[in-house]
C-alpha cells in the first residue's frame, strides 16, 4: 500500500500549486513530502506529520527532480495549464518542455504521476482539446494514459478519457477546510439579499440591474465591479458585446438604459462610500487597509489594481449584514450541445453554505439538482425552485428574477428565513463531513506501473 | 399540505407491512403535512393531489390504467394530478422499447406523458431527457438509513473474515463462492447461496464470462449453504439490519444484483443502477466492505459522500469495465486480505472510514428530489 507521496514543488507561488497540496494535506492516510514549503499552513501540517510515530522517513528536500528519481521512489508532479490560450487544462507545454528525459522515463515507467491540476476551475474539453492533448504529449513522447488531470467539472467523474481524469471539488474542499460552526446571528438592519459581483458577465449585469430597474436595491447588499483581467475598458467591451449579432445579449434588447445603467458602474458593498471618490478609487491613506479589505471581502477586489484577489475568504459580515445570498456562478448557459459541460459550483455557492445562509443559484440547470444528489438539501420546499430545470438562459433568468421579487415582497419574510434554518444547518454539517478528495486522493496515490 | 390517494387499487396495502414502502411516509417525515383522500374526493376537491402506481415493470401500465374514469385523466392532464409511477426499489432499464410501450400505453388512454412522473433506482437517469418526468430516488438509501441505529458491539472472538449472502442465484454470485471453495477460502467466509444444480439453474448463464465446468458441478452439489435463515422475500425482512452480522464478521463482501460491463458515460447504451440495501446494510452496520456490482459503483459512493478504503487496500477493481478481470481482481483481493497476518488490526484502521460512512448515511436525505418533483403540478 501507498506509504508515501514526493511532492516536487515546481512552482509553488501559483496558487492551484497550494490548492494541490491542501488536498493530500487534510487527509489523514497519505503522508505528504513538500520538498519546499511557502506557506504556513503546510508547515504546520507537516509538523505535526513529523510528530507522528506512524510517520517515517519523511521526504523533506529534494535538490532536483532527478535526485527524486534516482531514488527510484514513487513521487506526483502537479502542474497547471497556462496561458495562452485561457481555459485549455491541455497547454502544459511550457512544464514539459523542460523535462529531461529521465523524467519523461519516470513518467511512462509509472514512477511518477504528472498532474495536470483543473481543479478550480474544470475547463471543458472539446474533442478538438483531447486531440490537442494527445499531440502535445506524443511529440515529447510522453504516454497519455499516464496522465492524470484533475477537474471541477462534475461532467467528467465517468469518462471514456484516453487519459486519466479525475473530478476533484476543490472549491467546496476548501471551503471544506476554512468554514468555522461558530457563526454570529444577523444584525437588525440586515438586508434581504446579498449580492457580488466582481467579473463582469452578461447574467451578473442582467440581475444588478433587473434589481435597480424593480426598485429592489434598498433591500439588497450588492456590488458590480465590472473588472476586466486584461484592462480593456468595460464600457467599450460592453459596447462591443451589444453589436455583435452572432452573439446577442441573452436578457433582451442592449438598450439605452442598460447603457446609462452601465455607466453608474462600478457599484461597491464591501467598500464604505467615504472610502472611495466618485471615480471609484480608493481613499485609503494606507495601502495594507485596502489589502486587508480585498483579502476579508467576498470579490477579493483591490480598487487601485482592479484586480480580484482573494477569492476565497469568505467574512462572517457577509451573513450579519444579508438573510439570502444571490450566487451568481461565472457559467449561466444551457449546456445544450455537442461538447456541453457541467461545471461544479464554484467558491460562489459554498460560500453561503459555510456561512449557513439560504442561497439562489444563476447558474447552469440541474445545479440544485446535482447539489441534492451529493448531499445538500435546497429550498424547494420554502419557495419555488423549478428555475433549476429551465435549459433557456432567457427564461431560467426571469424565472429567478420573478422569484427574488416575490420573496422580496413577502410580508412573512423573517418567518421564511427561520423556516430555512434547518436547512442551511444541514448543509453545513454536509459541507463538514464531505471528503470530496477522495478520489483525487485514491487516482494520486496509484501508480501505473509498466507491464 | 400534499393531498395523496389514499388506497391505489392495483396494490394491495394489506400486504405492505411497512408503511415506509408507501410514498406519503416520506413527506410526513419530512415534516410536510399530508392529507389522505379517496380518489373521488381529491377529483370533486379541485385540489393537487398525487395517484401512486407500483407496476412490477414501470413501463407496463395497460393494467392499471385501462380503467382510469375521463375525470382522473383530465386531472392528469391539466396538472392537477401527478401520477407516479415507483419503480425506486428497483431502477430497471428503459430501453427505447420500453420507452415506446409506456408513451403508446398513456397515448391511447389519451394521458399527457409530459405530465407522468416515473421514480427510478437508476442514477443514468438523474440527469436525463426522458419524454416524461423521470426522477432518481435512491429510496434503499432513505430506508436504510432510517433503520440504522448506532452500533458498537464487538466482534465475536469466533467472528469470520468474511461475508457473504446470496440469495437470487446470479452467475457472478455463484462463480465468486465458487472461487472461494476452489481456493480453500470458505472457512474464512460465514456465506450463503441457493440450490444450484447445474447452468440451467441461472436465468443467464453466459459461458463468455465463465465456462462451466467440472468443478463447478462438483461445487454445486453442495449447495444449498444457509447462513442466516431469513427469507428475505417475506415482508420487509430484506431491509433488515442485523447485527449479528456485524458480531460474527468482519469485512462484508457484497454482491450486488447485477454485474455487468454497462458503463455511467454511455448512459443511454447501459445503465447503471445504484447500490440497493445489499451495499447499505455494511454501511449500517459500520463494516468494512467489497462490492461485486457494475463498474464505478465505488467512485459513485465516493462522489455523494461515502468514503472507501482504498487506502487501506487496492480498490482498482472497481474501474475495470471487463467482468472477468473485474471479478478475478475482487478474489484476488480477498485471497490477498484473508492471508494477511495483520487481519484484525487492518480491519480495525477502517473505523475512522466506517464512522464517517455511517454518519453520513444519517445525515442525507436522499428523498428530496423525489419530494420536489411529486409536489410540483405542472399547469397549463
Amino acid at each position: 500500500m501507498l506509504t508515501y507521496v514526493y511532492s516536487i514543488k515546481h512552482h509553488s507561488r501559483h496558487y492551484q500549486r497550494r490548492l494541490w497540496e491542501h488536498g493530500f494535506g487534510t487527509y489523514e492516510k497519505v503522508i505528504t513530502g513538500v520538498a519546499e514549503l511557502d506557506d504556513l499552513v503546510t508547515r504546520v501540517h507537516l509538523d505535526e506529520i513529523i510528530k507522528s510515530e506512524n510517520q517515517i522517513n519523511l521526504w523533506t528536500k529534494a535538490e532536483s527532480v532527478e535526485e527524486v528519481i534516482r531514488t527510484g521512489k514513487n513521487f506526483i508532479y502537479p502542474t497547471y495549464s497556462k496561458a495562452p490560450p485561457w481555459g485549455a487544462a491541455r497547454n502544459i507545454e511550457w512544464v514539459i518542455e523542460t523535462f529531461s528525459h529521465e523524467m519523461i522515463e519516470a513518467i511512462n515507467s509509472g514512477q511518477c504521476n504528472l498532474i495536470v491540476d483543473d481543479s478550480f476551475e474544470g475547463v471543458r474539453w472539446s474533442n478538438e482539446d483531447v486531440y490537442e492533448f494527445k499531440l502535445l504529449l506524443s511529440q515529447y513522447n510522453i504516454d497519455i494514459t499516464k496522465i492524470i488531470v484533475l477537474t471541477a467539472s462534475w461532467s467528467y467523474i465517468y469518462n471514456g478519457f484516453p487519459f486519466r481524469m479525475i473530478y476533484y471539488p476543490y472549491a467546496e474542499h476548501h471551503r471544506h477546510i476554512n468554514s468555522e460552526d461558530i457563526l454570529p446571528p444577523r444584525k437588525p438592519d440586515a438586508k434581504k439579499f446579498l449580492c457580488l459581483n466582481a467579473h463582469h458577465r452578461q447574467n451578473r449585469f442582467e440581475l444588478v440591474y433587473q434589481v435597480f430597474k424593480r426598485g429592489m436595491e434598498n433591500n439588497f447588499n450588492i456590488s458590480y465591479l465590472a473588472s476586466m483581467d486584461d484592462g480593456e475598458d468595460v464600457i467599450e467591451f460592453w459596447r462591443g458585446l451589444a453589436d455583435n449579432t452572432d452573439d446577442p445579449y441573452p436578457f433582451g434588447e442592449w438598450d439605452e438604459d442598460r447603457q446609462r445603467f452601465l455607466k453608474l458602474t462600478p457599484i461597491f458593498y464591501d467598500y464604505t462610500k467615504d472610502e472611495i471618490d466618485h471615480e471609484g478609487n480608493t481613499n485609503l491613506k494606507d495601502d495594507s487597509v485596502e489589502n486587508n479589505r480585498a483579502a476579508l471581502s467576498g470579490t477579493g477586489y483591490h480598487l487601485k489594481s482592479k484586480k480580484v484577489g482573494n477569492v476565497m475568504s469568505n467574512p462572517v459580515f457577509h451573513r450579519e449584514n444579508s438573510w439570502i445570498y444571490v450566487i451568481t456562478e461565472t457559467m449561466f448557459d444551457d449546456c445544450i450541445g455537442k461538447d456541453n459541460s457541467h461545471r461544479d459550483v464554484s467558491e460562489k455557492t459554498w460560500k453561503p453554505i459555510g456561512l449557513k445562509m439560504p442561497f439562489i443559484l444563476l447558474h447552469q440547470p440541474f445545479a440544485l439538482r446535482r447539489l441534492r444528489d451529493i448531499g445538500y438539501r435546497t429550498f424547494h420546499t420554502i419557495w419555488d425552485e423549478n428555475y433549476d430545470e429551465i435549459t433557456n438562459v432567457a427564461d431560467r433568468f426571469n424565472a429567478i428574477m420573478d422569484l427574488i421579487e416575490s420573496i422580496n415582497n413577502r410580508e412573512d419574510f423573517l418567518d421564511i428565513m427561520h423556516k430555512c434554518e434547518e436547512i442551511v444547518e444541514h448543509n453545513f454539517q454536509m459541507l463538514k463531513l464531505r471528503r470530496p478528495e477522495m478520489s483525487m486522493i485514491k487516482e494520486c496515490s496509484t501508480f501505473l506501473k509498466d507491464g | 399540505m400534499v393531498n395523496f390517494i389514499k388506497i391505489s387499487p392495483i396494490v394491495d396495502l394489506k400486504k405492505i407491512k411497512d408503511k415506509r414502502f408507501i410514498l406519503y411516509y416520506w413527506f410526513a417525515k419530512n415534516s410536510i403535512d399530508v392529507n389522505l383522500m379517496t380518489l373521488d374526493q381529491a377529483i370533486d376537491s379541485g385540489e393537487n393531489f398525487i395517484y401512486t402506481l407500483y407496476p412490477k415493470e414501470p413501463w407496463n401500465v395497460s393494467e392499471h390504467i385501462k380503467k382510469f374514469s375521463n375525470e382522473l385523466v383530465d386531472c392528469i392532464n391539466s396538472g392537477r394530478c401527478n401520477l407516479v409511477i415507483n419503480d425506486a426499489m428497483e431502477g430497471r432499464k428503459w430501453c427505447k422499447n420500453n420507452i415506446k410501450i409506456f408513451i403508446d400505453s398513456l397515448k391511447k388512454k389519451a394521458i399527457d406523458a409530459s405530465k407522468v412522473i416515473v421514480l427510478s433506482q437508476s442514477w443514468s437517469y438523474i440527469y436525463n431527457d426522458m419524454p416524461f418526468r423521470m426522477v432518481h430516488w435512491l429510496w434503499h438509501e432513505s430506508i436504510m438509513s432510517e433503520n440504522a441505529k448506532p452500533i458498537d458491539v464487538p466482534r465475536h472472538n469466533f467472528a469470520k473474515k468474511f461475508i457473504c449472502l446470496n440469495r437470487y442465484n446470479k452467475q457472478d454470485r455463484f462463480y465468486f463462492i465458487y472461487q472461494m471453495y476452489k481456493n480453500n477460502l470458505l472457512d474464512e467466509f460465514n456465506f450463503s447461496h441457493h440450490k444450484v444444480t447445474s447452468k440451467d439453474d441461472f436465468d443467464m448463464w453466459d459461458d463468455c464470462n465463465w465456462l462451466w465446468t467440472d468443478d463447478m458441478t462438483e461445487f454445486a452439489e453442495t449447495t444449498p449453504h444457509i447462513y442466516d435463515d431469513v427469507d428475505c422475500w417475506k415482508g420487509d425482512e430484506f431491509i433488515k439490519i442485523d447485527p449479528k452480522h456485524r458480531q460474527d464478521n468482519y469485512i462484508y463482501v457484497v454482491t450486488e444484483s447485477v454485474f455487468n460491463v454497462q458503463k455511467p458515460y454511455d448512459p443511454f447504451d447501459g445503465m447503471t443502477r445504484d447500490t440497493s440495501e445489499k451495499t447499505w446494510k455494511p454501511i449500517a452496520l459500520k463494516m468494512p466492505f467489497i462490492m461485486s456490482h457494475q463498474p464505478f459503483a465505488l467512485k459513485r459512493l465516493r462522489d455523494i459522500g461515502y468514503k472507501t478504503f482504498h487506502t487501506i487496500w487496492d480498490e482498482s477493481y472497481d474501474e475495470i469495465i471487463d467482468c472477468n478481470k473485474r471479478m478475478a481482481a475482487i478474489v484476488d483481493l480477498v485471497k490477498s486480505l484473508s492471508s494477511r497476518e495483520d487481519f484484525v488490526d487492518m480491519v480495525e484502521s477502517c473505523d475512522n472510514i466506517v464512522e464517517h460512512n455511517f454518519k453520513m448515511l444519517k445525515l442525507r436525505s436522499p428523498e428530496q428530489d423525489m419530494i420536489k418533483e411529486c409536489s410540483t403540478f405542472l399547469k397549463g
